[in-house]
């Protein structure tokens, strides 16, 4: 019953609209391969492909599996035990979202590849000529665990900070200990969410383009790019991003199933009740030391080791002015995009939170596809849009804003829908019966209510955007070059000294969103 | 005047596949309060909701004072409809102070006009102290006054109200109610209420409507639909009621219970099969050794014990009592009924 009148053509209209660009990417890469030649999938169905669709599936598993064992302690750990420092960790461990996996590999590798600071350090010392490898397989699952983890960390606080205590307690009554409680009643509550917060970092790891390729390792990403560079005929290259999209999409449709029909947790109806904590006791001084550890290897020395080149990279006289104009073009390409998501994803999410039927079902998975779509694959189809129907746009920043749109729509819908769904109907409903129409309702009431959600996903979409890569190397503008880029340009020829300013500016920049999103954002009376 | 306000004909609703209300019709007279009382899933909260606009019924027509609000070819929308609506929930807006919130419907009038209804309000649902609060800080009885005020701030010419007390609790439910029912009578609000707690659709309204499965089955006053129940229904609706067996003799039926005398608003023949609605307090139970009837079970209630009795049929009534210690589960009773009362009988 949540129904006031039939829906509103024009909000019909708009948010049809908006499907329709969001499923483009998929729709035109589809139809590409559809209608390319045998020479280019007889070049697809070679031993080489089957490499890298191992690489891309044991990385991505990996590195899931070691994020999700080091969130779910954590996770328990800072939300339901009295651990010294608690805010402290609530922080820090949410930290290296602001380091862009590609920074992170070249902190990495400047510090323990060859030529690097250890090595700087240790050859003349030890007279050690060689440290043992770290591009690969290694390099690349340390890297993007420690970068990752964090996805998890925060879907599974949010729930375990909502789920109603009463069942925990009744549990107690009934005779479970702590433990077996945290087994058998806590764990399985959470489960939805560990998976949810798991196929993000799936989906991130798969679609990872920076890492891979700094540390090496052959993965579809770094295929389909160099194709996209290398050769002319980019239909093998669009081949290989359908490819991509099944298997992404599969690993989408595997979290569904696994989920099934598993209701997600009660939330407490009543007044918010404290969580029952733990008791930590001797135990104290080992959680410190995990949580601490942790928080060293992914924020401390990378920190450190960014610290290292930057003073380095001042000693030798860096040009300041270039950087001047890479940041506001980074800025500019991030607030644009979260602006034009966040102005499609409002009218998205209230058609499909207060008008639901099949179309707006419709609409809605329409809107989620980019959240299956690796950017490499998107960038791809958006230089065959761009090069065939959308010249209008090519070689300006709009075909740019327009890929990052299409991939970060998902994750703006994912935090206005949120926050509509907690809206009740009946608050819309008074309005009407008070006098207003339809469009004031949404205006004078709706929209307010919305403000945490807006600011929320607006901020994500901000922070995701600033540390985007590859659309940004395959669709800028000639002479377009921002934070990324330069950090790119610099660190993949091993410019370490060159790279650490702007990285250190993107991480400064990151951070804004994210002590937003940190502090949870908008009022709550 | 015509002194008839809200006038409903042949309204029917379904959702998918379920049958919400079927060819109801109901008139509000001026100024009355009436309540619709029925349990829930009976379509009664669907029909307020029709009424205001909120959903759109498959058939049927809707007019107020004499304006057709639903009808072939025409559906007002619920904000231009006129009338106002207290929701269960109360749906304050949280962003906006208990001022703004009693301004929402009136922010087209000029500044003047909105303080003097402001004030009116304010005065009529004594909430002067909570004007700068925000709803979060308010109790849920502050909650329901505020919400009354917003609504009752546009002068609607109906006011509705959707089961406005059950989110209170128990012990501030009959203060609430008798403020609010002194704030319509002072208004002199025309008001449809939903509920399903009889003893505040009783005490609230001028006239009570049964609802039972999507219709409506009586409407009268309170006193009118207790001691003359049109249907078993709303026998058992409008007070605790337990059913005996028994046939029609003239003007008194003959049941487990010996011959009872029976109230003749409806003609039944003699020798007719019927089913004869008891209430609590109809019988006066006394101890005796030789008695038919035994005692099964007690409960004690405060003001007096509730008893189960069992027939010599094997039919078990309830019954009242004010002697709560020497009575006790096994006892042997003869039933007698209470002086005056007259029962009614339904077919079976």
């Amino acid at each position: 019953m949540t129904r006031i009148q039939s829906t509103p053509i024009a909000l019909s209209i708009t948010c049809g609209i908006i499907a329709l660009i969001a499923l483009s990417p998929l729709a035109y890469i589809i139809l590409k391969a559809v209608n390319s030649d045998f020479e280019s999938w007889k070049w697809l169905l070679r031993w080489n492909t089957v490499i890298i669709l191992w690489h891309s599936l044991f990385l991505s598993v990996t590195v899931t599996a070691v994020s999700a064992s080091i969130a779910l302690p954590i996770a328990l750990l800072t939300c339901r035990t009295n651990i010294r420092l608690r805010k402290f960790w609530d922080v820090t461990t949410v930290l290296p979202l602001v380091i862009p996996s590609y920074v992170g590999a070249y902190l990495f590798i400047s510090a323990i590849g060859p030529k690097g600071i250890i090595q700087n350090i240790a050859e003349p010392l030890l007279g050690w000529e060689r440290l043992p490898d770290m591009y690969g397989f290694t390099g690349a699952v340390i890297v993007l665990t420690l970068l990752n983890y964090p996805y998890v960390l925060l879907t599974l606080r949010s729930t375990i900070n909502q789920i109603d205590p009463s069942e925990e307690e009744s549990a107690r009554l009934l005779g479970l200990n702590p433990l077996t409680t945290l087994l058998r009643i806590t764990i399985p509550q959470i489960r939805p969410a560990l998976m949810s917060g798991s196929l993000l970092v799936v989906l991130y790891t798969l679609s990872d383009f920076g890492a891979v390729s700094i540390l090496r390792y052959k993965t579809f990403t770094w295929s389909i790019y160099n194709q996209y560079e290398a050769s002319f005929d980019r239909n093998t290259a669009a081949l290989l991003s359908v490819l991509l999209c099944i298997v992404a999409t599969s690993f989408v449709y595997l979290e569904s199933i696994m989920r099934g029909r598993l209701k997600y947790f009660r939330v407490s109806t009543g007044s918010a009740r404290s969580q029952p904590t733990v008791e930590l006791g001797l135990w104290q001084l080992p959680c410190i030391f995990f949580c601490g550890s942790i928080v060293l290897v992914s924020v401390v020395i990378p920190m450190s080791v960014l610290t290292y080149w930057l003073l380095r990279g001042i000693s030798s006289g860096e040009q300041l002015s270039i950087l001047f104009g890479a940041s506001l073009n980074s800025l500019t390409l991030a607030i644009l995009t979260s602006v034009t998501v966040i102005g499609s994803v409002i009218p998205v999410a209230y058609l499909s939170v207060r008008h639901r039927n099949y179309f707006s079902g419709l609409v809605e998975k329409a809107c989620f596809t980019g959240f299956a779509l690796p950017s490499v694959a998107v960038s791809i189809s958006l230089v065959f849009f761009a090069a065939q129907i959308g010249k209008p746009i090519y070689q300006s920043i709009w075909l740019l804003v327009l890929a990052c749109f299409i991939l970060y729509l998902p994750t703006g819908l994912g935090a206005v829908r949120s926050t509509m769904l907690q809206i009740s109907p009946r608050i819309d409903e008074s309005s009407r019966t008070l006098g207003r129409g339809a469009l004031r309702t949404s205006i004078s009431v709706t929209l307010p209510l919305l403000k945490p959600g807006i600011v929320m996903g607006g901020a994500i979409v901000f922070l995701v955007t600033m540390k985007e890569l590859p659309a940004v190397l395959m669709l800028s503008p000639l002479d377009f070059s921002t934070l990324t880029s330069e950090i790119w340009s610099y660190s993949s020829e091993a410019f370490f000294a060159k790279a650490a300013l702007p990285s250190l500016i993107l991480i400064l920049l990151s951070s804004i969103p994210l002590t937003l999103i940190l502090a949870k954002g908008g009022f709550k009376r | 005047m015509d002194k008839v306000l809200l006038k409903c004909r042949g309204i029917s609703k379904r959702f998918s596949e379920v049958v919400a209300i079927t060819g109801l019709d109901l008139d509000l007279n001026h100024g009355e309060i009436v309540s619709i009382l029925g349990s829930s899933g009976c379509g009664k909260t669907t029909l307020l909701r029709l009424i205001a606009g909120l959903e759109k019924p498959d058939e049927g027509s809707i007019e107020l004072e004499h304006k057709r609000l639903f009808g072939k070819d025409i559906n007002v929308p619920p904000n231009k409809r006129g009338l106002g609506m207290v929701f269960q929930e109360y749906a304050l807006f949280p962003h906006l102070s208990v001022r703004e919130n009693i301004l929402f419907g009136i922010s087209t009038l000029s500044e003047k006009d909105q303080e003097t209804k402001l004030k009116k309000v304010l005065d009529l649902t004594r909430i002067g102290k909570l004007i700068s609060r925000f709803p979060s800080e308010l109790s849920g009885g502050e909650q329901q006054r505020v919400a009354l005020a917003r609504t009752l701030a546009t002068e609607p010419s109906l006011l509705l109200m959707d089961e406005p007390f059950s989110n209170l609790d128990a012990s501030l439910r009959g203060s609430v109610r008798n403020e609010v029912r002194g704030i319509l009578r002072d208004s002199g609000s025309t008001t449809l209420f939903v509920t399903h707690d009889r003893e505040e659709a009783f005490s609230i309204s001028d006239r009570v409507a049964i609802m039972v499965d999507g219709n409506i089955q009586q409407i009268d006053p309170p006193d009118k639909i207790y001691f003359w129940p049109n249907t078993k229904k709303v026998a058992s609706l409008s007070g605790s009621c337990d059913f005996i067996e028994g046939i029609i003799k003239g003007e008194s039926i003959e049941t487990s219970l010996g011959s009872i005398e029976r109230r003749t608003h409806s003609m039944m023949k003699n020798g007719t099969n019927v089913v004869v609605a008891v209430r609590s307090n109809d019988f006066v139970m006394t101890p005796d050794p030789k008695g038919n009837n035994v005692v099964i079970r007690k409960e004690f209630r405060g003001d007096d014990t509730l008893f189960w009795v069992k027939t010599r049929s094997g039919e078990t009534i309830r019954c009242k009592h004010k002697i709560h210690t020497t009575l006790f589960v096994g006892l042997r009773v003869t039933l007698a009924p209470e002086k005056y009362v007259k029962f009614n009988a339904f077919l079976k």
